[in-house]
C-alpha cells in the first residue's frame, strides 16, 4: 500500500499484514559533511511525505489476489500543509580570484537553466525475492549494487553480512536506477524472516514511476565573466537541487548537487570558479542515480552558456571552445578534479572534420533561406568515471564501497572461473570481461567462464554504476589474471585482487543537426556526431553499444522526459502514456570516432563510456534545438525542449517584439 | 479497457467480450453507405479499400499490434478526445447504430459524443456499426504527433466543407463560424485567426491550451488547403 | 472458465480466471517468460505475441479473450531472425522479434525510415535501436 497524500499524518492502518509497528527495522542513515541526514523508512511510521511512499504490505499466493487484499486495506490519513523544502546538502565548489576575474571583464552574461525531474526507467522494473535456505537470508534482487544491498539489509535487519547471500539474476536494465537499496527490498527481504516462506514482489511500471528514484531536478542560475577576445575568465554558479522527501541510499542527497557540481564548467581554462552546490527536499519522490547524473545537468547549463556567450559575442560555437578548453593535461581543476589525461583542442579538431562542421553551417544557411527551423549544436565535455573509496571518502560519501575485485580460480579440468564484483545490467561486461581474459592469457573462450551477482561467490566491491566498469573492475581483473598467469595457471590457482580505483577523465565533443517543425513546433534529431576519448579501447563493440544508447537516452532527455507533479503533490506522469521515452524514429544513426588518450591511472588506460552519451546529448540536442529556434528570437532554458516549450518561448519573443498598442 | 482494470480504477462485476459475434465485423456497402461493423479491427479495415480519409486516418491509430485488436466500436464508445474515429465520426455526420434488448436507435455522432471518455451510450447497449455515407472526396487531415503513434497533440480535418478540430481536450468539435467563413471565401489567414479563436481547449502534461488553439488553427487551415 | 487455444503449435486446455492476462498465462501457467512485462498499459510492445498471425499486446488481451485462437511467442521464432548481439540487456527482444516477424510476413520491403516509424510501438532503452533496425533490414534483403 502506497500513500496517495503528499504530506499527511499517518493513522490507523487496517487489513494489513504488515505495518511499520511489526517490524524493528534500523534505518538506512547516511551521514557525511555538508550533509542532513533524513533516511527513507522502510515502511511509513507515523507520517508520509510523498504520493507514493510505502505504508504497509499485504500478501498472497499470487499478484491477483495480492492486489484484492490490498484493496481492503483502510488507512488513515490526516492530510498535512506542505513542509517548507529543507536544506539537506550544502558546498562549494572552485578556486581562483573571483572579484579581479569579474572586475576585469568586458561582458558579463547571466543565464538560468533548469533541467526536468526524469525518471530512469529500465525496461524491466525492480524485482526482488527472499527466502531462507540453509539457516541464511538468501536474497534475489535487479540490483546493480549485490554486496552493496547485503550491506544495507544487514543494517536494516540487525544481521551479520555473512548471514545474508544476495543473486542477482539477468537484468534488464538499470541505468542508475537499481544501484539502491529500497524499502521495498528490506520489507520483502523482513516478511520472508517472519513467514518463513519465499516472499516475492515484482513492480509495476506505475510504481516504478512513482515511487521508485527520480533525477536531474535541478536548476542552475550561472554568471560569466567573459574578455573581448572570446576568453571565458571567470564563472559564479548556484545549482540547486530537489532531492525529494529522503535521502536515498547508498548515495544520499549529495549526490545531485555533489556531482553536478563539480562538474560546472570542468573542461575549460577558467581563472576563477565559485559554485554553491545544495539539495533541499521536497514532497516528491527521493532522487538518486541516472545515467550521468548531476554531470547531465552541469554540461547542460555549462554548454548553454558558452552558446550564449558565443552568440552574446558573434563567435562561432566551436571556434569560442576551441579559445577556451583545457589545452595542458593533466593537471588539477578549479574544483578540484585531478584530470588525468586528454587532448581535448584535438576532439574539437576531429569533431569538426567528422561532421563537416563548415558544410553543415552553409546547408544550414540555405534551409533557413527556405524558411526552415534548423540547428546546429555542439558539446565539449569530460566526466567523472570509476570513483574509488578514497575519493568518496574524501567527499564524505560513507556508504558506496568504492573498491572493485576480482577473483580468478583454475579448476582442476584447467577451466578458468573469473567472479567479478560488478555485474552485467545488459551492458555486455561479462562478454568484455571475457574477451579480456582470452586476450591476456591466450585461452579460448569456451575454457572461460565469468561468474557475477553473487555475494558469496564473488568478491566484495561497489557493483556497476559510474561507468566504473572499464577502470576499477577491469583494473582488478587483469591484475588477478595477470598474477595468475605468474604462477603458470596451476590447477588450483586461486588469486583476489581488490582495487581502489582513482577517477579518471573520459571526455568527448559532440554535434547534434536538429529540425523543427515551423506549425507544431516537434524538434527531431536529423544528425548525431559523437568524437569520444574513453582512454583506450578495450571492447570497441561494447563502446559503440553504450554510445548508441546513451545518446538515444540523452535525445530523450532534452526533448521527451518529464516527471511533471501536480500542485497537490500528485505524479501526473505515472504511465508511458505521459512519460515519454524515445522511439526508433527519434533516434538517428550516430557517427563515432574515438581517440584514445590512455589513461595513467589505469593498467590498460582505459576509462569508462557508459555515461558519455547522454552527457554529451544534454549539451549537443539541446544547444541544436536552442539554436533552431534563435532567428526567431526564442530563448530556451527549460527542460525538456517540448513542442509546448518551444511554441511558448517564440510566442514569449514575438511579443517582445511587437510594437506597443495605444 | 485492460488497463483501467488491472488499476482497479474499474472494477465491473461482468465482462461480456464481444469478441464472437461475427455479425459486429465487417463491412457493407450499399452505393456510396459504408456500413462498418462496431467489432471490426482498425487492422481489418486497413486492408480493405476505404475512402480517402478514412483510410488516411488508420495508420495514426496507435501501432499495428494496436490496430489487430482495437476495434473501430471500441474507439468510438471510449471516447478519448484525442483519437482519431470520434473525430473521423463526426466529421463525416457518421450515424451510429446503438442496439438494446428493447431495440435499436441510430444517433448522430455529434449527439452520440456527450465529452471527454463520455459517450451517449447507455449501460444496456451495444454498439452495433457506425456508418458514413459520401465518405469519399477530397480531405484534408492532419495531427501532430511527438512521436509516431503517440496520441496527437492536436488534429483538424476538412472534408465537404466542414471542419473538425480534435485532440484539443474537449471532444471532437466543429467549427460552424470557420465553415461558415470557408463559404464565404474567406482567406487563409483569415480563417486560421477566427479557428485560434473558435476552438476549445484545455492544457495537460502534454500541451497547453494555447498551443492547442494556436497550432490547432495552423492544421485547420492546412487542412483546408489539402482538401481543395 | 475453461479455456482451450493452441501455444506455438500446442493445443492447451485449462482453466482461468477471466480478469488473468494472456501474458500471465503464457509466463505463470506456462512458463514461456520470454514474453516480458515493461508496462502493462500497451506502450512499452515488450509483450508482442502473435494472435492469429497478427502482432498483439499479450498485456492487453485477457486469456479467455484468445479462446480458440494460435499464439506464437517468441520461442517459436527463428532466433536468427535478430541476433542476441543486436540487443543489450535483451528485455525487449521478445517484443521486437515478434513484431519483426510480424512486419517482415507481408512481403513489403521497407525503408529504414519506415522501419523506425513501424516499430514506435517498442521501447528499447538500452541499444538506441540502431543494431535492431540494421538487422530487421538484413532480414529483409
Amino acid at each position: 500500500m502506497r500513500s496517495h497524500f503528499a504530506h499527511a499524518a499517518l493513522g490507523a492502518v487496517r487489513g494489513a499484514g504488515l505495518t511499520a509497528a511489526d517490524l524493528d527495522l534500523i534505518e538506512l542513515t547516511v551521514e557525511g559533511p555538508d550533509l542532513t541526514p533524513r533516511p527513507w523508512p522502510a515502511l511509513a511510521r507515523d507520517r508520509v511525505r510523498f504520493v507514493g511512499e510505502l505504508v504497509a504490505a499485504v500478501w498472497a499466493e499470487d499478484r491477483y489476489r495480492a492486489e484484492d487484499l490490498a484493496g481492503r486495506v483502510e488507512v488513515d490519513y490526516d492530510p498535512l500543509e506542505p513542509e517548507p523544502p529543507q536544506a539537506l546538502f550544502e558546498r562549494e565548489f572552485g578556486g581562483g580570484d573571483l572579484a579581479a576575474a569579474f572586475s576585469r571583464a568586458d561582458l558579463v552574461l547571466e543565464r538560468s537553466y533548469r533541467a526536468a525531474r526524469q525518471a530512469p526507467l529500465p525496461l524491466e522494473a525492480r524485482a526482488v525475492e527472499a527466502y531462507l535456505a540453509d539457516g541464511r537470508l538468501t536474497v534475489w534482487s535487479s540490483t546493480q549494487v549485490p554486496h552493496v544491498l547485503r550491506q544495507g539489509l544487514a543494517r536494516a535487519l540487525r544481521m551479520e553480512p555473512e548471514a545474508i547471500h544476495v543473486r542477482v539474476p539477468a537484468i534488464g536494465g538499470g541505468f542508475g536506477l537499481k544501484a539502491h537499496v529500497f524499502p521495498e527490498e528490506v520489507v520483502v527481504a523482513a516478511l520472508a524472516l517472519r513467514l518463513g516462506r519465499r516472499v516475492r514482489w515484482i513492480e509495476d511500471r506505475r510504481e516504478n514511476l512513482l515511487a521508485a528514484v527520480h533525477a536531474h531536478d535541478n536548476e542552475v542560475r550561472m554568471r560569466a565573466a567573459v574578455s573581448g577576445e572570446g576568453r571565458i575568465l571567470a564563472v559564479e554558479a548556484d545549482v540547486l537541487c530537489d532531492v525529494g522527501a529522503y535521502s536515498v541510499y547508498p548515495f544520499s542527497a549529495s549526490l545531485e548537487p555533489a556531482t553536478a557540481g563539480s562538474a560546472i564548467f570542468a573542461p575549460y581554462a577558467l581563472e576563477a570558479l565559485r559554485v554553491r552546490a545544495s539539495a533541499r527536499s521536497s514532497h516528491r519522490c527521493p532522487v538518486g542515480a541516472y545515467r550521468g547524473v548531476g554531470t547531465n545537468t552541469a554540461v547542460y547549463a555549462t554548454e548553454r552558456m558558452v552558446d550564449a556567450i558565443a552568440a552574446e559575442l558573434r563567435l562561432d560555437p566551436l571556434e569560442l571552445r576551441r579559445r577556451n578548453v583545457l589545452t595542458d593535461l593533466p593537471r588539477e581543476t578549479l574544483s578540484g578534479r585531478a584530470l588525468d589525461s586528454g587532448d581535448y583542442p584535438l576532439l574539437l579538431d576531429r569533431l569538426e572534420a567528422r561532421a563537416g562542421y563548415g558544410e553543415l553551417l552553409r546547408w544550414r544557411a540555405e534551409r533557413r533561406d527556405q524558411g526552415a527551423l534548423v540547428g546546429v549544436g555542439v558539446a565539449f565535455f569530460n566526466e567523472h568515471s570509476g570513483t574509488g573509496a578514497t575519493e568518496y571518502r574524501e567527499r564524505g560519501v560513507t556508504e558506496v564501497p568504492g573498491f572493485d575485485s576480482c577473483r580468478v580460480r583454475v579448476a582442476e579440468d584447467g577451466r578458468l572461473e573469473v567472479f567479478t564484483s560488478s555485474v552485467d545490467i545488459g551492458q555486455g561486461h561479462l562478454e568484455t570481461c571475457r574477451r579480456l581474459v582470452v586476450r591476456e592469457l591466450g585461452v579460448p573462450a569456451s575454457r572461460v567462464e565469468v561468474i557475477a551477482g553473487d555475494s558469496d561467490a564473488c568478491p566484495s566491491g561497489t557493483g556497476a554504476f559510474v561507468s566504473r566498469g572499464a577502470v576499477g573492475v577491469l583494473e582488478a581483473l587483469v591484475k588477478a589474471l595477470r598474477e595468475a598467469a605468474a604462477r603458470d595457471l596451476e590447477p588450483g590457482t586461486d588469486v583476489t585482487v581488490e582495487v581502489d580505483p582513482e577517477q579518471v577523465f573520459p571526455a568527448g565533443a559532440h554535434l547534434a543537426v536538429v529540425e523543427v517543425d515551423p506549425v507544431s513546433f516537434v524538434p527531431r534529431v536529423l544528425r548525431y556526431v559523437a568524437v569520444e576519448d574513453c582512454g583506450t579501447l578495450v571492447d570497441a563493440d561494447a563502446v559503440a553499444g553504450q554510445v548508441r544508447g546513451g545518446v538515444a537516452m540523452g535525445i530523450g532527455k532534452v526533448l521527451l522526459e518529464e516527471a511533471v507533479y501536480g500542485e497537490d503533490g500528485q505524479l501526473r506522469s505515472a504511465t508511458l502514456l505521459d512519460y515519454l521515452v524515445p522511439v526508433a524514429p527519434d533516434v538517428p544513426e550516430v557517427e563515432m570516432e574515438h581517440l584514445e588518450s590512455p589513461s595513467p591511472k589505469t593498467l590498460l588506460g582505459s576509462k569508462g563510456v557508459g555515461e558519455a552519451g547522454t552527457i554529451g546529448a544534454f549539451g549537443a540536442v539541446a544547444n541544436a534545438v536552442a539554436d533552431a529556434v534563435a532567428p526567431l528570437g526564442a530563448e530556451l532554458s527549460r527542460l525538456p525542449y517540448s513542442p509546448d516549450r518551444l511554441f511558448q518561448a517564440v510566442e514569449a519573443a514575438r511579443e517582445k517584439k511587437a510594437p506597443p498598442r495605444g | 479497457m485492460i488497463p483501467l482494470l488491472a488499476m482497479r480504477l474499474a472494477q465491473p462485476a461482468m465482462i461480456v467480450d464481444l469478441g464472437r459475434l461475427p455479425e459486429l465485423r465487417g463491412i457493407r456497402r450499399e452505393g456510396s453507405e459504408l456500413a462498418i461493423g462496431a467489432m471490426t479491427t482498425q487492422s481489418q479495415l486497413q486492408r480493405l479499400s476505404l475512402p480517402g480519409i478514412v483510410a488516411a486516418a488508420l495508420p495514426h491509430v496507435g501501432h499495428f499490434q494496436i490496430r489487430s485488436r482495437g476495434t473501430v466500436g471500441g474507439s468510438l464508445a471510449h471516447m478519448d478526445p484525442a483519437a482519431e474515429w470520434p473525430a473521423l465520426a463526426v466529421l463525416l455526420d457518421a450515424e451510429l447504430e446503438l442496439a438494446a434488448a428493447s431495440g435499436r436507435r441510430l444517433l448522430r455522432a455529434a449527439d452520440f459524443a456527450l465529452g471527454p471518455m463520455t459517450s451517449a451510450i447507455e449501460p444496456n447497449e451495444l454498439l452495433v456499426s457506425i456508418r458514413l455515407s459520401g465518405a469519399d472526396g477530397p480531405f484534408g487531415f492532419l495531427e501532430v504527433e511527438r512521436r509516431p503513434g503517440d496520441f496527437a497533440l492536436v488534429g483538424a480535418a476538412c472534408h465537404r466543407g466542414r471542419l473538425v478540430a480534435f485532440a484539443t481536450g474537449a471532444t471532437a468539435q466543429r467549427l460552424p463560424r470557420c465553415e461558415a467563413l470557408l463559404r464565404e471565401g474567406g482567406s487563409p489567414g483569415e480563417l486560421q485567426a477566427l479557428a485560434e479563436t473558435e476552438i476549445e481547449a484545455t492544457g495537460d502534461v502534454h500541451a497547453s491550451a494555447g498551443y492547442r488553439r494556436r497550432v490547432g488553427a495552423a492544421l485547420v487551415q492546412r487542412a483546408v488547403e489539402a482538401a481543395a | 472458465m475453461r479455456l482451450e487455444l493452441t501455444i506455438n503449435g500446442i493445443p492447451w486446455r485449462g482453466e482461468v480466471e477471466p480478469r488473468l492476462t494472456l501474458a500471465d498465462l503464457l509466463r505463470d501457467r506456462l512458463r514461456l517468460t520470454g514474453t516480458h512485462l515493461g508496462c502493462e498499459h500497451g506502450v512499452c510492445g515488450a509483450c508482442t505475441v502473435l494472435l492469429d498471425g497478427e502482432a498483439a499486446r499479450s498485456c492487453l488481451t485477457l486469456a479467455v479473450q484468445a479462446e480458440g485462437a494460435a499464439v506464437i511467442t517468441v520461442e517459436a521464432l527463428p532466433s536468427g531472425l535478430i541476433p542476441e548481439s543486436a540487443f543489450q540487456c535483451g528485455f525487449c527482444r521478445a517484443g521486437f522479434v515478434v513484431s519483426a516477424a510480424a512486419l517482415l510476413s507481408d512481403g513489403r520491403r521497407r525503408s529504414r525510415q519506415e522501419l523506425a516509424g513501424e516499430l514506435a510501438g517498442n521501447i528499447c532503452r538500452c541499444t538506441g535501436y540502431e543494431p535492431i533496425l540494421e538487422a530487421v533490414l538484413r532480414c529483409q534483403a
